[in-house]
């Protein structure tokens, strides 16, 4: 896989990312990643590149190998070829110390049922790396945690147990911090918390990298996407310029006009298609499926016929942008 | 250190951990009632041989390390297979915890534990020893005197391996099932078949001796049977009567005891292998739970 310009090492950054150089700059790098269960290949050659202090989004339809990925991430399990780096050096699963830099909440949160959320803490800070006696309190407090520290989790709700899940992936201060579907389970307040706190730990130059199938989620939080699909990065980049690349143009036009519209911007482009009327502003729209470069031809060509658009929306929402690629052909 | 400080934890907030105990504790106290509470024409001289020191020691480490067995065999496999049955064994693989260690940790702790529990029991059985000596209206004699205090620590140095040794066996099964659930059915199925097993086979080797002409009553063995990985730590709970209920009883009439060097050796032999296996096992396993 090609990576976008403004990912491949040594390329100008975009939006003041660092600049890349080699590998140093990224933290997550995987090649040719392989995995299979059985006869089933869950990764068929992942390319994946994680750039340091950013969140990077990771999506992908069900069963398409995110989960399979971030397991080899943190040595759950072995690939069964490629090779994988972290913050810039190999990485093998044998070399377990170096997940002492990673947090991780992967599927569902688990915990001991009959413990308190604190005690399952204690008990989770003293594997690892070693944790300073006050650490579990301050991640208690800082995923909001305190008042309900000493319930037993079998009395937690979903979000309570996703946050303490969050709590544990933070325990040892993580330079990497690997979430799946973090926001599950979180009622609007904590995934608004969440999202901030994200923004936090990547403003302290940490780096995050969420698994989600919360695509508006996602496109909120993240600076850089990879789209996975039957175990092979399909694309990967800045969130905007992916959006912009692949995206579609939405043209407004009055309902008197939609006819003509339709005729020439199909003549333009055969997959326009009509997104919908607006009647009670006489306007309708159709969905162009150019990419935002395009915006000014679409205006151009219509006002030639002697239609003048009402509106041009470029760019493209993430959802579309996933459908397009996971889609039928769309990884092909 | 700071591993085996979990597992205490995990295991002191456990309910499982007051229930198993209760259970043995429970059981033993009915017994003594029942014992207690049987005349003594009934028995002979029952209070010569379970309600008089330093004897009683032998009925009660019999008891502690028979029944005790069991429950044991069931716990530690609760202990080990939760760890997948929650799934929270991948939270501490994915902090960068060594597999070897944790496993190693977790059978440290049930081994204090155990031996907590063991002390308790004692404990406990002593008192339970008493009030029934009493209430059959004889003396027990002193617990703590010489012989008898002798006898409390053989009882518990020797018993206390055996128990551990059967206990590992669970914890092996379930950390090799990656169940809590089928660690324990599997451990209980394997501790209690292979004293079924035991009986049988013992059965065919009499039918066999009687069939060829021999009519002595003289014990035999001991038998290959009798160094199975349950059944080996009998000889040294009991050097002249099988241990657990399960075994029946009347084995120990017709079988010489393995000797007790052999038995002792046998029976950290399978403990070392059983820890052994289940930490070759974790650090192979994929985690995918």
């Amino acid at each position: 896989m090609t990576l976008p310009a403004d990912m491949r090492p040594g390329a100008p950054p975009l939006s003041g990312a660092p600049t890349s150089s080699g590998t140093e700059q990224l933290a997550v790098v995987t090649r040719g990643l392989v995995k299979r269960y059985g006869r089933q290949p869950a990764l068929a050659g992942l390319d994946m590149n994680v750039p340091r202090g950013r969140v990077y989004g990771f999506l992908g339809p069900n069963g398409s190998g995110k989960t399979t990925t971030l397991r080899l991430l943190v040595g759950l399990m072995r690939p069964d070829g490629g090779s994988l780096e972290l913050f810039g050096r190999p990485y093998d699963w044998r070399d377990r110390r170096r997940l002492f830099a990673v947090g991780s909440l992967i599927e569902t949160p688990s915990f001991y049922p009959y413990m308190s959320g604190r005690d399952n803490l204690r008990v989770l800070a003293a594997a690892g790396p070693p944790t300073p006696a006050n650490r579990v309190d301050e991640v208690l407090d800082y995923v909001g945690l305190t008042g309900r520290a000493r319930s037993k989790v079998s009395t937690y709700s979903l979000g309570m147990k996703q946050r303490l899940g969050i709590a544990a992936a933070l325990l040892s201060d993580p330079q990497l911090l690997l979430l799946d579907e973090p926001a599950n389970g979180l009622d609007p307040a904590g995934i608004v918390a969440l999202r901030e706190s994200l923004r936090v730990l990547t403003g302290a130059g940490k780096t995050v990298l969420i698994s989600s199938h919360i695509l508006p989620e996602v496109e909120q939080l993240a600076d850089v996407v990879g789209i996975i699909d039957r175990g092979r990065l399909l694309r990967e980049g800045p969130l905007h310029s992916l959006l912009e690349e692949t995206g579609r143009v939405r043209v407004r036009v009055a309902v008197e006009e939609m006819p003509r519209a339709a005729e020439i911007l199909r003549r333009l482009v055969p997959d326009t298609s009509l997104y919908g009327v607006d009647s009670g502003e006489g306007a309708g729209w159709f969905t162009v499926p150019l990419p935002a470069t395009r915006a000014r031809d679409i205006n151009q060509t219509l006002a030639e016929s002697g239609i003048f658009a009402a509106g041009l929306e470029p760019g493209s929402d993430l959802e579309s942008l996933f459908l397009e690629i996971t889609g039928p052909g769309g990884g092909a | 250190m700071r591993l085996i400080g979990a597992e205490l934890l995990k295991l002191q907030r456990r309910l499982a951990t007051y229930v198993v105990l209760g259970v043995l504790l429970v059981l033993m106290a009915l017994i003594y009632i029942v014992v207690g509470l049987t005349p003594r024409s009934e028995f002979g001289n029952p209070i010569g041989d379970v309600l008089q020191f330093p004897a009683a020691y032998n009925t009660l480490g019999q008891f502690i390390f028979g029944l005790g067995s069991l429950l044991a065999v069931a716990y530690a496999a609760a202990v080990a297979g939760a760890d997948w049955s929650w799934g929270v064994l991948r939270n501490v693989i994915s902090r960068g915890e060594s597999r070897v260690l944790y496993i190693l940790a977790k059978g440290a702790g049930l081994a204090i534990v155990f031996a907590i529990g063991v002390l308790i029991a004692y404990a406990v059985g002593i008192v339970l020893i008493l009030v029934s000596a009493g209430m059959q209206g004889g003396s027990a004699g002193n617990p703590f005197g010489p012989t008898a205090l002798r006898q409390l620590i053989d009882s518990l140095l020797f018993g206390y391996p055996v128990l551990l040794e059967r206990a590992a066996l669970g914890f092996a099964v379930a950390v090799l099932l990656k169940s809590q659930l089928a660690g324990v059915v599997v451990g209980i199925v394997l501790y209690v078949g292979e004293g079924i097993l035991g009986g049988i086979l013992l059965g065919i080797t009499l039918v066999g001796r009687f069939g060829s002409g021999e009519f002595d009553l003289e014990p035999i063995g001991p038998e290959w049977y009798q160094f199975l990985p349950f059944s080996i730590g009998d000889s040294l709970i009991s050097p002249s009567a099988p241990a657990s209920p399960v075994d029946g009883g009347f084995e120990g009439f017709f079988l010489r005891p393995v000797p007790f060097e052999q038995a002792l050796v046998g029976v950290l032999i399978y403990l070392a292998v059983a820890m052994v296996l289940s930490a070759i096992s974790l650090h192979r396993q994929e985690i995918s739970a």
